[in-house]
C-alpha cells in the first residue's frame, strides 16, 4: 500500500469524524434528543457514504479488502479523536455515556465501507460474467 | 414495454421493503426505546442502511446502463413511499399516532439516508 493511498484513508477518516462532529455540537446546543439522534446518524451515514465513494473511484480491484479497511481505520479514527476531545474536557459526556450513546452509532460506517465492498465486488463480477 | 413493467415494479417493490423491514425490527426492538433509547436509535439507522444497501444493489445489478440517474430515482422513490406510509399509520388516531413535525424529527428525517446511499451506489456503478 502506498504512502499516499494511507494518507488518503487517514484523511477521510479525519472528515468521516469531523463532519458528525461538527453537525451534533450544533444540534446538542438545540436540546433536542430527537434532532441530535437524527444528525448523529445521518451525519455519520452521509459523510460515510460520501467519501467511500470518493475512495472506491479510484480502486479497481480487492473491494471487500479495502471495504474491511476503511471501516477499521475510520472507526479507530473517530473514537480516539472522540475519546481525546473528552480528555481535554471539550467534549462534556463521560466516557461510559460516550460508550453507550454514541459509539453503537458507528457501526453504520463498517455497514456503508463494506457494504460499498461487497457491491462493487459483485457489480464487478457481473460485468466479467457478461463480457467473458 | 414488459422489461420497464417489471423494472417499476421492482422499484416500488423494494420501495415497499426498504419502509417494512426497519418497521419489523423497530417493533422487535421497540422496548428498547424507553430502557435504553441510545442503543434504539443506533440499530434503526443501521437496519436502514443495510436494507437500502442490499436492495440497492438487487437492483440495480440487473440494469446494464444509467446507474447513476437510477440511483437518484430509486432513492427519491424509497424515499416517498416510506414517508407516505408512515405518515398513513403515524398521523390518524391509533395506539402510534404522533404529530407531523415529531414523526419528521423522530423517524422521517432518518430516510434522508437511503437517497444518499442509494446515489453513491449508482454512481460508483457508473465509474466501474
Amino acid at each position: 500500500m502506498d504512502f499516499k493511498k494511507i494518507l488518503e484513508i487517514i484523511g477521510f477518516g479525519f472528515i468521516v469524524w469531523l463532519i458528525p462532529t461538527i453537525v451534533t455540537y450544533f444540534a446538542s446546543d438545540a436540546g433536542s434528543v430527537q434532532l441530535y439522534d437524527f444528525t448523529a446518524s445521518v451525519a455519520i451515514g452521509g459523510s460515510a457514504v460520501v467519501l467511500s465513494y470518493i475512495y472506491f473511484k479510484d480502486i479497481t480491484s480487492h473491494f471487500v479488502r479495502e471495504g474491511v479497511i476503511l471501516a477499521i481505520v475510520w472507526v479507530l479514527i473517530t473514537i480516539v479523536l472522540d475519546v481525546v476531545l473528552i480528555y481535554l474536557g471539550i467534549s462534556k459526556t463521560s466516557l461510559i455515556e460516550y460508550a453507550v450513546t454514541i459509539v453503537p452509532l458507528y457501526v453504520i460506517i463498517p455497514a456503508i465501507t463494506i457494504g460499498f465492498g461487497l457491491y462493487l465486488d459483485q457489480m464487478v463480477a457481473n460485468v466479467s460474467i457478461y463480457e467473458g | 414495454m414488459g422489461g420497464k413493467v417489471n423494472k417499476n415494479l421492482k422499484l416500488v417493490l423494494f420501495g415497499f421493503l426498504v419502509w417494512l423491514i426497519p418497521f419489523l425490527v423497530s417493533f422487535v426492538v421497540f422496548p428498547l426505546k424507553e430502557t435504553m433509547r441510545p442503543l434504539f436509535e443506533s440499530i434503526m439507522p443501521l437496519v436502514l442502511t443495510v436494507t437500502v444497501i442490499v436492495l440497492a444493489y438487487y437492483y440495480l445489478k440487473d440494469l446494464d446502463a444509467d446507474f447513476a440517474k437510477e440511483g437518484i430515482i430509486a432513492g427519491v422513490v424509497w424515499f416517498i413511499i416510506s414517508i407516505i406510509i408512515d405518515l398513513a399509520l403515524f398521523l390518524p388516531a391509533s395506539p402510534m399516532q404522533m404529530s407531523f413535525a415529531d414523526y419528521i424529527m423522530d423517524i422521517g428525517l432518518t430516510y434522508v439516508m437511503i437517497p444518499v446511499i442509494t446515489t453513491g451506489m449508482g454512481y460508483l456503478a457508473q465509474n466501474l
